[in-house]
């Protein structure tokens, strides 16, 4: 689709340094306690019997049917023809109606009690990188449009923002 | 041009479910009739956003903003101010307070919830006593304290939480008139209520607790005096009266279909009548946790039921029941959640923690190895995860509930991979 614009991580490459998630506070200047993007450790046992460390970013997918729209009582969240989903602070009313209905837990209610949430670093350039992107120290998070990454890649990415989570998050194919 | 009006889906409603019902008939059917009956003149609103347009957090059109649709472009009739009387199943007819009769293929009741007036207000037509329940409501209070003044809010549930709040926001004086020995006695536990009447109090709201009301009177001037047991006195310029809901089906009570706790309906949301559903605040519902039918009064199981029963009234078979309780109350970034059935007593291991500063508390209840409820006060980040946790996951490994109360503030590890 022309214009979408996605994050996508590749879980081999994260080594859960938390880098991306003190850029994104930095860059979109959260206050203590919400995270816009947190990286979740996750043991995995392996066939050998010894364990090992994944890691998932969990933040706001930007769900091409994001159930947290229709979800909303006020109007507040919308999805712009690049799919970048945002919340318009001033319809908001921090209810958590869209908490309860996002499958990744990504809504955030700051010190005023509304919701933020990732917003694609929507006030940079939207060619330019986002704050997460450009400070992961191992490449692990690419933003961009879909059609620019090779379809090897795209495969080894496990969490494709947008594509894949309809799916799941609508319970229909 | 019988047949063709037979094929009518008529939709008695205009709220969360309701809505949400004519949209999932158009997403999969663009071209079937579809008729929407309010009970309410002009357009849809959304109820829950009430508070906040008193409060002055939202403008006046933020309340239509989320139910804004496009009904001629899509073919939708929509009619307003004319509430459903009657019905008749066999006719396959409803009938509205003007005399319109309205026939239909498949019929979606979702007429909600009406709030309690207690026998003791009968007879007692004073302006400034009322619910906060509809728009109406909602104008009257917001033009009555205007200018300042005080308010009752009689009751102490989740309504009356979020009016209490709304008002104290707005810099109101607020007396909290709660039976109980806590506010919000079926969601929270004695901790987290304490916890959310103490920040209440710091917004100036004032909790009276095992406090009930004896008589309410009208003073000259228009004040309303209000006596406690206990002998106490208030005069307030509003009483907003929040002392429960029931629902919404005093119109069905010569069918099959009334019943007093609402109405039954299949995985379906089907009624015992075919080709008749119910969504939203009437409908019993599975509880995903106790799998008893209740209705759960609540904005999000209202909107996905809607969904569900208009999928199903377009032809799908969409199974649609097992909600979850959940509710969520902040007062401007110091919030609580309650989530599942955290106040289950049988058979339930139950878990408190609580931070040193005494402003963020956790109470976690399993049944054997399922996690069944959390109640979460102060530090919320994780609220999100939940949801799924406690509708989803039946059983958890050993070493997951053990990672769970080993990190208690943080449960987003111990989601991952399940
Ligand atoms: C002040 C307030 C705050 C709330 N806050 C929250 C919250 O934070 N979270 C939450 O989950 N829930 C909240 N709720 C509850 C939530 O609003 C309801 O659960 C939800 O609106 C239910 O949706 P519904 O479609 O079943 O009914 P409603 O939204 O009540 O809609 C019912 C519709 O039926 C129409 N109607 C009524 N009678 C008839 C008739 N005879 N014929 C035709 N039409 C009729 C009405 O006009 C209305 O359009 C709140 C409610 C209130 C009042």
């Amino acid at each position: 689709m022309e214009g979408t614009r996605v994050l996508y991580f590749d879980m081999e490459r994260c080594v859960g340094c938390h880098a991306c998630e003190t850029a994104c506070k930095i860059e979109n200047n959260i206050s203590i306690g919400p995270k816009w993007i947190e990286v979740v450790q996750h043991d995995v046992l392996k066939d050998d019997g010894t364990w090992t460390m994944k890691f998932m970013p969990m933040n706001c997918r930007h769900c091409a049917k994001a159930p947290c729209i229709p979800a909303c009582p006020t109007g507040a969240i919308e999805q712009g023809a690049d799919r970048v989903v945002l919340v318009n602070s001033r319809l908001c009313i921090g209810c958590a109606e869209c908490l309860q209905a996002c499958p990744f837990g990504a809504p955030q209610f700051g010190p005023g009690g509304l919701m933020e949430k990732c917003t694609l670093c929507a006030h940079r350039d939207p060619e330019a990188p986002t704050a997460c992107e450009q400070f992961c120290p191992v490449g692990a998070i690419r933003s961009g449009r879909p059609q620019e990454l090779s379809s090897q890649k795209r495969k080894q990415c496990l969490f494709i923002a947008a594509a894949g989570v309809t799916a799941r998050s609508t319970g229909e194919a | 041009m019988r047949p063709e009006k037979k094929e009518r889906m008529l939709i008695l409603g205009a709220g969360a479910a309701g809505l949400s019902a004519a949209d999932a008939i158009r997403s999969v059917n663009p071209d079937s009739p579809v008729t929407i009956v309010s009970g309410e003149k002009g357009l849809p609103y959304a109820r829950m956003a009430l508070p906040y347009y008193i409060s002055g957090k939202i403008p006046v059109k933020g309340i239509f903003t989320g139910m804004r649709r496009d009904f001629s472009g899509r073919k939708i009739e929509y009619i307003p101010g004319d509430p459903a009387v009657g019905l008749d199943t066999h006719r396959q007819k409803v009938l509205l307070r003007s005399g319109l009769a309205l026939e239909y293929g498949k019929l979606l009741v979702a007429t909600g919830s009406v709030p309690e007036y207690p026998d003791m207000l009968a007879g007692l037509d004073a302006p400034g006593i009322c619910n906060l329940w509809t728009l109406k409501d909602a104008l009257q209070i917001k033009r009555r304290i205007e200018h300042g003044g005080a308010i009752a809010v009689w009751g102490a549930g989740f309504v009356a939480f979020m009016a209490a709040k709304a008002l104290a926001m707005h810099g109101r004086k607020v007396y909290l008139i709660c039976r109980a020995n806590r506010i919000l006695r079926r969601v929270l536990d004695e901790g987290a209520a304490g916890l959310m009447e103490h920040a209440l109090s710091e917004k100036g709201v004032v909790c009276l607790k095992d406090t009930n009301v004896e008589h309410i009177g009208v003073l000259k001037g228009g004040k309303k005096h209000i006596v406690l047991d206990g002998g106490r006195e208030l005069a307030v310029d509003v009483l907003i009266v929040a002392l429960g809901t029931r629902p919404n089906t005093g119109f069905l009570h010569e069918t099959p279909l009334a019943g007093k706790k609402g109405l039954e309906v299949d995985e379906y949301l089907g009624t015992r009548i075919p080709g008749i559903y119910a969504a939203g605040d009437l409908a019993l519902v599975r509880d995903c946790v106790t799998g008893e039918r209740i209705a759960h009064a609540l904005w999000s199981a209202a909107v996905r039921e809607g969904r569900g029963a208009g999928l199903n009234m377009a032809g799908d078979r969409h199974q649609c029941d097992l909600s979850l309780l959940m509710n969520v109350i902040d007062l401007g970034g110091y919030g609580a959640v309650s989530v599942g059935h955290p106040l289950l007593a049988n058979n339930t291991e139950v878990y408190q923690f609580a931070d040193k500063a005494g402003k963020a508390y956790r109470r976690l209840v399993f049944q054997d190895r399922r996690l069944i409820g959390a109640i979460i006060v102060g530090r919320c980040t994780d609220t999100g995860f939940f949801p799924a946790l406690i509708r989803g996951v039946p059983e958890l490994t050993q070493a997951r509930k053990q990672k769970i109360l080993r990190f208690p503030w943080n449960i987003a590890p111990a989601l991952l991979g399940l």
